[in-house]
């Protein structure tokens, strides 16, 4: 796969002058960004996540990509953990095992096959390093998930972390099983989950056709037009043919062909609008990278190049970016008590109107020939739909809360700039530019265009373990952790509409359980009781788990994420601090001049990116 | 003459001579004039107060509307009844026993009041889509609190409008002063509540709000929900920009069927525990203070308009005692200044024009992508509920009724508010406009447009204008309050447009194995209809605010033209016709002062 960008060799250059620069310096989180975005300048990455119901051929499919039963196929759900598939230029193939500790080893393929079937409990993710069969298969990552069932809720990571950071999603679906309930949830949520700005290319395949199946086949067309249902756009469709055993009695599963499928994908990722987000999105983060090393030298520069007046002005600033720092951190435990303390009787109110509701349709209902299809309809309709409208409205008050709360932040910031700058009171030229780079700095990083927040995803262990590093979707999925405008709609999205979908999922399990008891009742007396029970044992079931689940991971998942936002506003900074005091006395000469040395490479580089873009 | 009372000053045709000859833009505005000031004059002696009771169905207003008005058995006040027809209650010391049922086609019927006769024209399952072609029915009451003039209407429930409904619905909202919503303690305000609360509020002058307490809400659960609906209403005045008191919005709490079995028992204790006469001491209240702030602001715009004529007087006899030269060359002046405003005003009406009609497009192509995702997300829905066994008639109708209502709800709630933010947008944008001031250079500083605003959109609503641009022309000093109004009571149909009922006939009598094409069909169809409606109420709402711009500025232009005329005829009056137009114009000037004199007198 070439770049089809003409600029190319300028951005590889200015990469990796970054990357020596930051060596040099031992700016390690900046390095480890800087790295990130060279190797990506060189090696173009494609990332693609495959995903379906249990057994419907996925490992096969991608075993198919490299020819290689490299994944253990087997007629029991297998793939117990996500596997990692890189297609390489090297002729050898590697397998590693990767754990939660973000620490990972080299394994042997045995070892692989076995905790392919068997994941231990600290076990991540496995790798697969394989030669390309293809050229257009170079720069391959395919992840290849579990099986999905009726139980969404054990999949959160590959759904809330694989597929907004995918650049292709390939959905399998089983010819024979067909689209059923279970496709037309994990679809809709898929479809939710992918970021709807991003576009990601969406390939429906339907796997195990008989031989000769044409896309005008009337099950294919059936499939085609439910998932278009889901997706609200139309997929692409590759039909994989049913591969036959050519020997008698083999122990080796037959490999379908699916060049199409992967041609496919190589052409999808290769497209030329692709591509082009890619570089703008590499541009653009050489940009910010560079620019926000730039302004922190700078402020060294005023720190060291002023007097004792000027930094202990300085000092007083920093203070003040202290105090909001505080207010906002305090400003977000606020909202999250208050989410905490009225959501459950949100909660709790509605449920008892629903359960109202169902009672009396119980007793409208006709006593002699009516108890199956009452529960049925309680079941498929009444109850889920009212805990629909119930999810909704708690999602509803998290939303309203978090805008509030954004403004607020919003605020906090943009009035400690506006105070930074007004308040120099030395009129030196060393304070007033500190004071003018530090609320430049901030405004920028409240509107959601700092770089910071990409440093820290990529300092610690996360950006490892995620192992994704998707640039043309990095910012629409990361949106989330920055408080930017978008950033109570971002959390909404994600975690409003998983955390729906959950509780829906719960609810369908609650009301087969409801259904089988309306399916075996015979006394005609008895019924309507017997229902009411269920159902509102089911109600309180939901209600109780939901306002467990809220309590317990939603919000403090969002805390957690408004609260990571702060930090990323102001803590760089306001480690600043500390040096404004330390750095009155020794070697200032000495600093001074290496300061204006890096300030002044960086800003070479940024003419020269510049002169690309 | 002495005029006694406001009224009388209104209907003196010497007043709508005078405002016609300086304020209105052509020759024949007499009329308009003499038919405005008639308006205001019935507004003001009328004592009609129309308060309607807005809820959803079930909400129980037609109980909460027994309790205070009858003692027996009048209003059907079956819970789980739709009111189809809206129903009006007047007072009269001795009232009728009879209802009168008025039809669309005017002709009128009379049954006897009483809740099983009634029910037969109001109730949806009697008289289903409205087919007897009820337009109103009118009630009498003795109750104490109808004494002053207000008049309580049943409203259809929200939710339950149809075509048939829709139009008496939103007369009655256009001719209300105040309103009572109707709120329930469980579940709390809902997003269509909500929706049409957003909508009513900003235009009416006194807003109530009960929740209805049922007889199963705990005291606790009450007071719950009470703090969780006070805190949406806080949410809802911000959004519409009401101003509201620091402790919130007062929601009574009443218990509508207490108070109602309490009505019919006469049993004076259970009264006091429905809390019924707290809400009746509250309207009463707000009927009290009604009559005089009309009277207030009525004196306001009426004494401003006199001034203006006063000013526009010295003017023309300023003009009398120039020169030729200097009067010609006053009036060249002029017309450049004019040439200048009207150019400039003709550049901002095409701007928002151009603005609109790029919004007309957004909205098409974001109606047209939603409606795309509605669809398909509702056939995924249903296939859910038909796979998952629900497949008996009724039941499936009642499920595609509920998920075709939330889609609805939904849909609504997002293209109303971004059609808000581009109102809320316009309205600032054109607040800057200025009618022509001409010559008079008016004392602006003492009546501050702000000042002058409240009693613009007061009166304008007051009197239910819909695009009177001759009245609203006299009334506003700015076109921004009666245009986006009315802009907003467009949209305030909007709420109204599910027609739910209709959606049941695809169902009926399909078989089994016809069922999943039929609910799809039945989706498409909804699906349809309701985004086309949506996208016409839209564009006519629009295209109703540019229109609007537009009469206002040929407004200005025959305002300066007549004026023209009248200068020109100074500059060619001999000597012996300057006197004689000055002698006028002085009785003119005096008649003004007079009326101003009287105006304070009363």
């Amino acid at each position: 796969m070439s770049t089809p960008d003409l600029n190319s060799t300028i951005r590889q250059n200015v990469a990796r002058d970054l990357v020596s620069h930051f060596e040099q310096t031992k700016d390690l989180p900046r390095l480890s960004l800087a790295r990130l975005i060279e190797v990506r300048t060189r090696e173009p990455q494609v990332f693609v996540t495959v995903l379906g119901e249990t057994s419907s051929g996925k490992s096969t499919l991608v075993n198919a990509l490299v020819e290689t039963p490299i994944l253990p196929v087997s007629a029991a759900p297998s793939t117990g953990a996500v596997t990692h598939l890189i297609v390489h230029d090297k002729p050898e193939t590697s397998c590693f095992a990767i754990y939660s500790d973000a620490t990972q080893q080299e394994i042997s393929q045995d070892e692989f096959d076995s905790l392919c079937l068997n994941p231990t409990k600290n076990l991540l993710r496995l790798q697969v390093r394989i030669p390309a069969r293809e050229e257009s298969h170079l720069g391959l990552h395919v992840f290849d998930t579990p099986g999905f069932n009726s139980l969404i809720s054990a999949h959160q990571e590959v759904l809330t972390r694989f597929i907004p950071e995918s650049d292709v999603v390939v959905f399998v679906v089983d010819y024979r099983s067909g689209f059923g309930q279970v496709q037309q949830d994990l679809l809709e949520l898929i479809s939710s989950l992918l970021p709807t700005e991003a576009n990601v290319p969406m390939i429906l395949t339907i796997n195990l056709a008989p031989s000769g199946c044409k896309l005008t086949d009337h099950r294919v067309l059936e499939i085609v037009a439910h998932a278009s249902d889901c997706l609200k756009r139309e997929p692409h469709v590759v039909l994989v043919e049913c591969a036959t055993l050519e020997e008698k009695e083999s122990d080796v599963p037959p490999m379908p062909n699916a060049d199409q499928l992967w041609s496919t994908i190589a052409q999808t990722a290769a497209n030329p609008n692709c591509q082009k987000e890619v570089c703008r999105k590499l541009d653009w983060l050489l940009k910010n990278l560079i620019q926000d090393a730039i302004a922190e030298y700078e402020r060294k520069e005023y720190e060291f190049a002023g007097t004792d007046a000027d930094r202990e002005q300085i000092l007083q600033q920093l203070l003040e970016l202290r105090s909001a720092r505080d207010r906002s951190q305090k400003a977000v435990q606020q909202t999250m008590r208050r989410l905490e303390s009225k959501l459950p009787d949100i909660l709790q109110r509605g449920c008892e109107g629903l359960k109202q509701e169902i009672e009396s349709e119980i007793d409208d209902a006709n006593k002699w020939a009516d108890s199956r299809a009452c529960a049925e309809y309680l079941g498929v309709h009444k109850l889920p739909f009212g805990a629909r409208e119930l999810a909704d409205l708690a999602e509803k008050e998290i939303a309203t809360d978090l805008d509030r709360l954004n403004n607020e932040l919003n605020e906090i910031a943009n009035t400690a700039a506006d105070k930074i700058r007004d308040e120099v009171h030395i009129k030196s030229d060393a304070s007033e530019r500190f004071a003018e780079n530090i609320a430049t700095t901030i405004t920028q990083r409240v509107a959601g265009t700092g770089v910071n927040a990409l440093l820290r995803n990529f300092g610690g262990a996360c950006g490892q373990a995620a192992g994704a590093g998707n640039l043309a979707k990095m910012f629409v999925s990361k949106g989330g952790n920055l408080i930017g405008k978008t950033f109570p709609r971002e959390i909404y999205a994600n975690i409003g509409r998983v955390f729906t979908k959950k509780m829906l999922a719960r609810m369908n399990i609650a009301a087969m359980v409801i259904i089988e008891v309306g399916g075996y009742l015979v006394h005609v007396h008895r019924w309507q009781g017997k229902l009411k029970k269920q159902t509102s044992k089911a109600a309180n079931e939901w209600c109780q788990e939901t306002i467990g689940d809220l309590l317990q991971n939603q919000i403090p998942g969002i805390e957690q994420r408004n609260l990571d936002g702060v930090v990323q506003i102001y803590d760089d900074l306001i480690a600043d601090e500390s040096l404004a005091v330390r750095t009155s006395q020794k070697n200032l000469a000495d600093r001074l001049k290496t300061i204006r040395e890096w300030r002044d490479i960086l800003r070479r580089l940024n003419q020269n990116l510049h002169r690309e873009i | 003459m002495k005029h006694k009372t406001l009224p009388d000053l209104l209907r003196n045709a010497e007043l709508h001579q005078l405002t016609a000859k300086y304020l209105g833009a052509t020759d024949e505005d007499s009329a308009d004039y003499a038919d405005f000031f008639e308006r205001l004059a019935k507004k003001l002696g009328a004592e009609r107060f129309v308060v309607p009771i807005f809820g959803l169905q079930g909400s129980g207003k037609s109980t909460l509307l027994s309790a205070i008005l009858f003692k027996k058995r009048v209003l059907p006040v079956d819970v789980d009844e739709t009111t189809c027809v809206p129903v009006e209650i007047v007072w009269a010391e001795s009232p009728s026993e009879s209802a009168r049922i008025i039809f669309h086609d005017k002709t009128e019927k009379i049954v006897a009041a009483h809740e099983d006769e009634l029910a037969s024209y109001i109730h949806h399952s009697k008289n289903s889509g409205n087919k007897l072609g009820v337009s109103r029915v009118v009630l009498e009451s003795d109750a104490e609190l109808l004494k002053s003039g207000m008049v309580l209407v049943d409203l259809p429930g929200i939710g339950s409008l149809n075509k048939q409904n829709a139009e008496t619905t939103n007369n009655y909202l256009k001719e209300a002063i105040g309103i009572l919503f109707m709120l329930r303690t469980s579940p709390p305000i809902t997003q269509t509540e909500a929706l049409a609360i957003q909508l009513q509020w900003p235009h009416l002058h006194y807003a109530f709000f009960i929740q209805n307490r049922w007889i199963n809400e705990t005291e606790t659960a009450t007071k719950q929900g009470r703090d969780h609906n006070i805190k949406v209403l806080r949410e809802i005045a911000e959004k519409a920009q009401v101003p509201l008191p620091a402790e919130g919005p007062d929601v009574l709490v009443v218990n509508a069927y207490k108070a109602w079995q309490s009505a019919l028992e006469n049993d004076f204790e259970l009264a006091e525990k429905s809390r019924l006469n707290a809400a009746i001491e509250k309207l009463q209240s707000g009927a009290a203070n009604w009559p005089n702030r009309l009277l207030e602001a009525t004196k306001d715009a009426v004494g401003l308009k006199l001034q203006k004529i006063e000013q526009k007087c010295e003017n023309s006899l300023a003009d009398l005692s120039k020169s030729r030269e200097q009067l010609k060359k006053d009036i060249e002046d002029e017309s450049e200044r004019f040439d200048s405003y009207v150019r400039k005003l003709g550049e901002k009406i095409e701007e928002e024009g151009s603005l609109v009609d790029n919004y007309k497009t957004e909205v098409r192509s974001k109606l047209a992508e939603k409606r795309m995702e509605c669809q398909k997300e509702l056939r995924n829905k249903m296939r859910t509920k038909m796979r998952g066994g629900i497949i008996d008639g009724p039941r499936l109708e009642k499920a595609l009724d509920d998920e075709l209502k939330a889609a609805f709800d939904e849909v609504l709630g997002d293209v109303h508010s971004d059609l808000s933010l581009f109102l809320k947008d316009l309205k600032e944008r054109i607040s800057t406009l200025e009618p022509w001031e001409g010559t008079t250079s008016f004392r602006k500083s003492t009546f501050c447009s702000e000042e002058s605003f409240k009693y613009e959109d007061f009166l304008s609503s007051a009197l239910g204008l819909g695009g009177a641009v001759i009245v609203a022309a006299f009334l506003a000093s700015n076109p921004v309050g009666w245009v986006v109004g009315a802009g907003l009571l467009v949209s305030a149909a909007l709420v109204g447009s599910f027609a739910g009922d209709k959606i049941a006939d695809y169902l009926r009598g399909v078989k089994i194995e016809k069922q999943e094409p039929a609910v799809f069909e039945a989706i498409d169809e909804f699906v349809l209809n309701t985004f086309s409606k949506l996208e016409r109420d839209i564009r006519e709402c629009l295209d109703g605010i540019v229109s609007q711009l537009e009469a206002w500025k040929s407004q200005q232009e025959l305002a300066f033209l007549r004026e023209k005329r009248v200068r020109m005829e100074t500059l060619r009056a001999d000597d012996a016709e300057k006197q004689a137009k000055a002698g006028n114009i002085r009785k003119d000037l005096e008649q003004a002062r007079w009326f101003q004199t009287q105006l304070k007198s009363l």
